[in-house]
Order: structure tokens, then C-alpha cells, then sequence
């Protein structure tokens, strides 16, 4: 048996995993974790200033108006099962999401993502 | 590389890294002129912390050629220098010698759009451990 086997054998660390996959009490914390996070990206966003937010029409004839970016900024959840734990991913669908993240000709690096994974911890997640 | 100091500062992550990758690549910037010369690195600090001991700076460097081959080919030679940064590294910026008590790479350089059909562009991102040092 490897180390790592004797270990988890050990200290039945597959039985608290899977207790912990099952738990509700887990998976309702991860939802609260999960809107935290969703709140402080919308917030950090919403807190520069917009002098161009307005409302007009591409000519895709798609009509674009204030607030669609942090209205596309959405929680969505992975199932998990005994040997895998649920999860939550959030991200922003709006089609200038990269511009603003990392920014283009008419638009600086605003990086909210980055800036939200700053402040809850993470390089790429949260935990 | 000087004394920690609590109250101290660290050396600016973006002219640091101006000063580490200038040697060896050429038009690395914090700012970008309209119609730059080929291939720019134009390098941004975008969010980061400080406790007191150091500065954690994530910094974004934009490559920026004019066709998407030779933008990852500049992306690849910039990413194979932040590599080679670490805790031996010195870095003269200001003629002092500074150094990093970590490097990490947040994201490996990537396409990303720029809206200009006459630039393409390859992004990563790193963080930066940059300790405050006393200020003599």
C-alpha cells in the first residue's frame, strides 16, 4: 500500500470526503460562497465610473444597454457525487467581457475578475 | 538587495518587470503609443495586495505583433523569460538591485481580441512576491 493509501486508510479520509459530498449543510455553503463571490465581482464592477454606458443598437441589431455585463455575471453549479465534490463556477457572458477584463483600443484593463480572485484568495479558484 | 522593512516600500512591479525583460526583449512598456513598433510588450499592473512583509502585485503583459503567429511567438519568448524569473534573480531598477521572493504564473499567455485588425494579441498574467524594503 502506498503512503498515501496507508494514510487516507488510516484516517477513513474517503469516508469524510464522501460525507462531506453528501452533506447539505456543504452544499448550501458553497451556494452562499458561490453569490459572495458573484456579489463582490458585480459590486467591484459596478463601482467605476461608466461615462459611455448607454443604451444603442450594433449592427448585428443586437441592442446593448447599461448593466448587461453585470447582469450576465452568473453562478452556475457542477454536480458532485461520493467521490467528487460539487462545485460552483461564475462567470460573465456578455460579449465584451475579455475587452473589459483585459481590455482593447477603446477600453482599459479593468480586470474585475482578476480583482475578485484577489480578494477571495484564489489563483484561478476560490475556496 | 537592502533591509526588510515593515514600513517600508517595494520597488514598482511594472518597472521592474520593464527593467527584467528590457535585456532581452525589445519594446517592452507601461504605455502604448497608437501605431507601436513590432513586436510591443506593454506590461500593467492590474490588482494585488500588501501585508507587511510584501507587495503581491498580479501583473498582466500584452504581446503585440501583427499577425497571431508572431504574437505567440513574442508571448512564448516573453513567457520562457518570466519563467526563468526567480529568488536568485536581480534585477537593477533605478540603480538599485532588486529581486522577487516568488513568481507565479496566474495565467499562461493567451489570445484575447484587441479590437484592432491590425494587432494581435497574447495575454498572461503573473503575480509577483516583491518584498518592502527600507527606504535608505
Amino acid at each position: 500500500m502506498s503512503l498515501q493509501g496507508l494514510v487516507q486508510s488510516c484516517f477513513a479520509v474517503g469516508a469524510i470526503e464522501a460525507e462531506m459530498n453528501a452533506s447539505p449543510q456543504v452544499a448550501l455553503e458553497l451556494m452562499h460562497k458561490a453569490e459572495k463571490v458573484r456579489e463582490f465581482w458585480v459590486d467591484y464592477w459596478e463601482a467605476f465610473d461608466h461615462p459611455h454606458s448607454r443604451v444603442h443598437t450594433l449592427r448585428s441589431g443586437y441592442v446593448e444597454r447599461p448593466g448587461d455585463y453585470s447582469a450576465s455575471i452568473k453562478v452556475k453549479f457542477i454536480e458532485g457525487n461520493a467521490v467528487r465534490p460539487m462545485k460552483a463556477r461564475v462567470t460573465a457572458h456578455d460579449y465584451k467581457a475579455h475587452w473589459i477584463e483585459y481590455g482593447s483600443v477603446h477600453m482599459p484593463e479593468f480586470a474585475p475578475r482578476a480583482a475578485t480572485l484577489e480578494y477571495f484568495g484564489g489563483g484561478t479558484t476560490v475556496s | 538587495m537592502g533591509l526588510l522593512s515593515v514600513d517600508g516600500v517595494a520597488v514598482q512591479a511594472e518597472e521592474f518587470l520593464v527593467a527584467y525583460l528590457s535585456p532581452t526583449l525589445v519594446n517592452v512598456a507601461t504605455e502604448m503609443e497608437a501605431s507601436p513598433p513590432l513586436p510591443f510588450f506593454l506590461v500593467k499592473r492590474i490588482t494585488g495586495g500588501e501585508d507587511m512583509v510584501s507587495d503581491y502585485a498580479v501583473v498582466s503583459i500584452h504581446c503585440f505583433a501583427t499577425s497571431r503567429t508572431a504574437a505567440s511567438d513574442a508571448a512564448t519568448s516573453m513567457h520562457a523569460k518570466m519563467k526563468a524569473l526567480n529568488a536568485k534573480t536581480s534585477v537593477t531598477v533605478g540603480g538599485k538591485a532588486y529581486g522577487v521572493d516568488f513568481r507565479y504564473v496566474e495565467e499562461v499567455p493567451f489570445y484575447v481580441d484587441y479590437e484592432d485588425k491590425t494587432l494581435r494579441r497574447f495575454v498572461g498574467r503573473y503575480r509577483l512576491g516583491l518584498r518592502l524594503l527600507k527606504v535608505l
